[in-house]
């Protein structure tokens, strides 16, 4: 009985984790998502002062948790959005517009990547 | 470097208690699920310890659900006699009354050569001797000879032997282990006097045992004292 319990008690905890894992990654993931998504819109509207502010809160948000991010996620995949976010700052502060699209899109497509990654899906898990 | 020498050290570490707490058959012999098992473990701790770009957590949930698993398998196995046969199998005969069960040979895949190659390594190197050959789950060959051809016993040449003894490590390695000195009625007291009559202190001993009947081994680290 001992082994049974430990056994269930180890699946819980394991279990438990993992959702939460992917339930803070969804959520706080969400957070510089609409930020960047307001700063392309600024852009797109040609006002690159107000884009470059967004884009320095999106980086503020994801570095804000991104040594919980490191533990719960491959680093290639999270130091590839820090090195993305630090570009795109760049970009916005010198006006590169088109640029500025470009990585804002990759950028975003990134992180949507990210938070999808934690949904148990039939592509995810095959 | 230092990231991958403190990875390297939490994971051994966690492999050493997951391979604890799957228990003493996990180090001896082994059935094939936990042969698998095993490997699986050994090879998800070594992908995050050799790239520092993978979290822990990585290999160490896989980890843990893959003991969670293993003991509700055991558990389950240990209870029920059908899943116990799916998994484990179960014993097959190969030789009976000194013959080869072709037929059971051929189903486990066991030429002949193998087998008599386990018969001579157990010191059988004449079929006929052999009264069974069983295949064991775990993939050893028992052997069963027959009586007149198996080592004689006490008992068969009539010899009146003294039961034997479980000696009691009282001491090791210079320290006194006081569960199994309670266990055998004795105190410190009673060791320190013994070891007086020796010439020695508790530290200075490598080996300490006693029995029932009372006869002592002792070894003492810097010399073997019989």
């Amino acid at each position: 009985m001992k082994h049974l319990f430990l056994a269930l008690l180890i699946l819980a905890l394991c279990l438990s984790f993992c959702l939460w894992s992917g339930s803070y990654i969804r959520r706080t993931v969400a957070e510089p998502l609409s930020t960047l998504r307001l700063a392309r819109t600024h852009a797109d509207g040609g006002d690159f002062d107000r884009a470059y502010d967004a884009v320095e809160k999106a980086s503020q948000q994801w570095q804000r948790r991104e040594a919980v991010y490191c533990v719960l996620m491959h680093h290639d995949e999270t130091d590839g959005v820090t090195r993305d976010l630090a570009v795109l700052r760049e970009q916005a502060r010198r006006g590169e517009a088109d640029d500025f699209a470009d990585t804002c899109a990759q950028l975003i497509t990134q992180l949507q990547h990210l938070r999808a990654l934690q949904l148990p899906s039939a592509g995810n898990i095959f | 470097m230092l990231i991958s020498f403190l990875r390297a050290v939490i994971l051994y570490l966690a492999l050493i208690l997951v391979i604890r707490m799957m228990g003493k058959r996990q180090i001896g012999q082994m059935e094939p699920a936990e042969f698998v098992v095993t490997m699986l473990i050994a090879d998800l701790a070594s992908v995050p310890m050799q790239d520092p770009a993978i979290p822990l957590l990585s290999g160490l949930i896989p980890i843990l659900v893959v003991l969670a698993i293993e003991l509700l398998l055991s558990v389950w196995v240990y209870g029920s006699i059908p899943v116990r046969r799916f998994f484990c199998g179960k014993p097959v005969i190969l030789v009976q009354d000194g013959k080869l069960v072709a037929r059971n040979m051929q189903k486990t895949r066991v030429n002949a050569d193998e087998l008599t190659e386990h018969l001579r390594l157990q010191g059988y190197v004449d079929i006929t001797q052999v009264h069974y050959a069983i295949l064991e789950t775990n993939g050893n060959i028992s052997i069963l000879p027959y009586a007149r051809y198996a080592p004689a016993s006490a008992k068969d040449a009539c010899i009146q032997v003294d039961e034997t003894q479980l000696p009691i490590t009282l001491i090791s390695h210079g320290a006194l282990i006081r569960e199994n000195l309670a266990a055998f009625g004795r105190t410190r007291a009673w060791i320190e006097q013994t070891l007086q009559n020796y010439n020695c202190r508790v530290r200075d001993v490598l080996l300490l045992t006693a029995d029932r009947t009372g006869k002592l081994y002792l070894a003492i680290r810097k010399e073997e004292t019989p």
